[in-house]
């Protein structure tokens, strides 16, 4: 499968396994521009595609805004689910910048998290959206 | 957990996989592989090649026209989510699709491979049983349509024979003032529906119902159309 590939042949470790049946959003990577969970999908289905992982989020060793957003509020505890929650938000908010909270709880129900509670999360999602804006209008 | 082996073949075309299939009967087509996946690593079934379709052009259309709809074989749940023709035509269609699964599945998951697959709770066929749709099968002799309700015929099981596939699903258009909707019961979010049901009704000018259109999903053995709803 694609995540066993790309953590064990490329080294991206950051794509974690939670249930390998498709259903915790541990595995989610950006292939070709949407997001996928990378246990459902077979790694000869993504050659020549373009994948997106948490290791490329970060640019010139700052964090993306979402990740901050993450850490500023608290959005993980033991950070098993948060490389996923975090490909996930990518995507949605690459959709829709603007979210509304219905549809942040909307945009992640395909990610679990055992441990933070989910209300943390909601807010780092909006958190970041608030950076993303701030990031346009300052270019 | 890991699939069992298989080969792997990718075509780029349709008659390519027919052929294919026709040569090999345990071979199957892979398309948003979000029931194929789960299916081959609890080693459900045991193909002898997966034959992708995902590398086909121009099988991701949604044909807008004056008497129908048509719907490409690699159309995946989300694009008919974001449709916004599709809003304001038959809401049902979108209504049906952001309650698939989650956003991830519904990247990858297809209309076409959802009717193949004839989960007994899947959504997609209580909707297209009500709009009257039907499904387009390539196969070794040509093309031949069959209406949804006729296209699954058990827990699984389908019309299609040997080296057939769906190449699309095609949704007629009525004119005057036509409704759609699609309500599903589920424990909770993106669970399989407990209970589908969707409805298309024709109303005339005063309003009265001309002519109602009803399917059911998850309430037997496979997706129905109810034969004599009653009239209240
Ligand atoms: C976590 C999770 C939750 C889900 N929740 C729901 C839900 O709430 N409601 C729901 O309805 N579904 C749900 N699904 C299933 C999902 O909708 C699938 O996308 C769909 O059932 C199959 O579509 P696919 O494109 O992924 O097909 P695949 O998995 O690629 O294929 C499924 C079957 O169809 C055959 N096939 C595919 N395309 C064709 C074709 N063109 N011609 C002939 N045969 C073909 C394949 O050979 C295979 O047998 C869920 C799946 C997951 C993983
Ligand atoms: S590991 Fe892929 S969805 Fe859980
Ligand atoms: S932080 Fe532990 S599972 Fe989410």
């Amino acid at each position: 499968m694609l995540v066993h590939f790309l953590r064990e042949d490329l080294g991206l470790t950051s794509v974690h396994v939670g249930c390998d049946t498709g259903h915790c959003g541990a595995c989610t990577v950006i292939m070709n521009g949407v997001s996928v969970k990378s246990c459902q999908v077979l790694a000869v289905q993504a050659d020549g595609a373009e994948i997106l992982t948490l290791e490329g989020l970060a640019k010139d060793g700052k964090l993306h805004p979402i990740q901050e957003a993450f850490w500023e509020k608290h959005a993980l505890q033991c950070g098993y689910c948060t490389p996923g929650f975090i490909m996930e938000t990518y995507w949605l908010l690459s959709e829709n910048p603007n979210p509304t909270e219905e549809e942040i709880r909307r945009g992640l129900s395909g990610n679990l998290c055992r441990c933070t509670g989910y209300q943390n999360i909601i807010e780092a999602v909006k958190l970041a959206v608030q950076k993303l804006k701030e990031l346009k209008t300052m270019q | 957990m890991y699939p069992p082996k298989f080969g792997y073949v990718r075509v780029t075309s349709l008659e390519e996989a027919v052929k294919v299939l026709e040569s090999d009967e345990n071979a199957k087509i892979l398309a948003g592989g979000q029931s194929l996946m789960p299916m081959l690593k609890l080693r459900l079934i045991r193909p002898s090649y997966l034959v992708d379709i995902n590398r086909v052009p121009n099988l991701s259309y949604i044909s807008i026209e004056s008497d129908r709809i048509r719907i490409g074989a690699l159309v995946r749940h989300h694009q008919v989510e974001v449709n916004r023709d599709l809003w304001k035509i038959y809401p049902a269609l979108p209504e049906t699709a952001v309650q698939i699964g989650d956003p991830q599945v519904r990247n990858l998951g297809t209309m076409a491979g959802s009717l193949a697959h004839a989960d007994p709770a899947a959504d997609w066929p209580a909707t297209l049983i009500a709009l009257r749709a039907s499904v387009k099968i390539l196969g070794p002799p040509g093309v031949r349509e069959v209406p949804v309700e006729d296209f699954i015929t058990g827990p699984f099981t389908t019309v299609l024979g040997r080296g057939e596939v769906i190449s699309e699903i095609v949704i007629p258009r009525f004119s005057g003032n036509v409704k759609s909707s699609y309500v599903k019961l589920e424990r909770k979010a993106g669970d399989f529906a407990v209970v589908g049901v969707a409805v298309m009704l024709r109303l005339s000018q005063d309003g009265s119902v001309e002519d109602a259109s009803i399917g059911v999903t998850a309430a037997g053995p496979k997706p129905f159309r109810p034969v004599r709803p009653r009239r209240h």
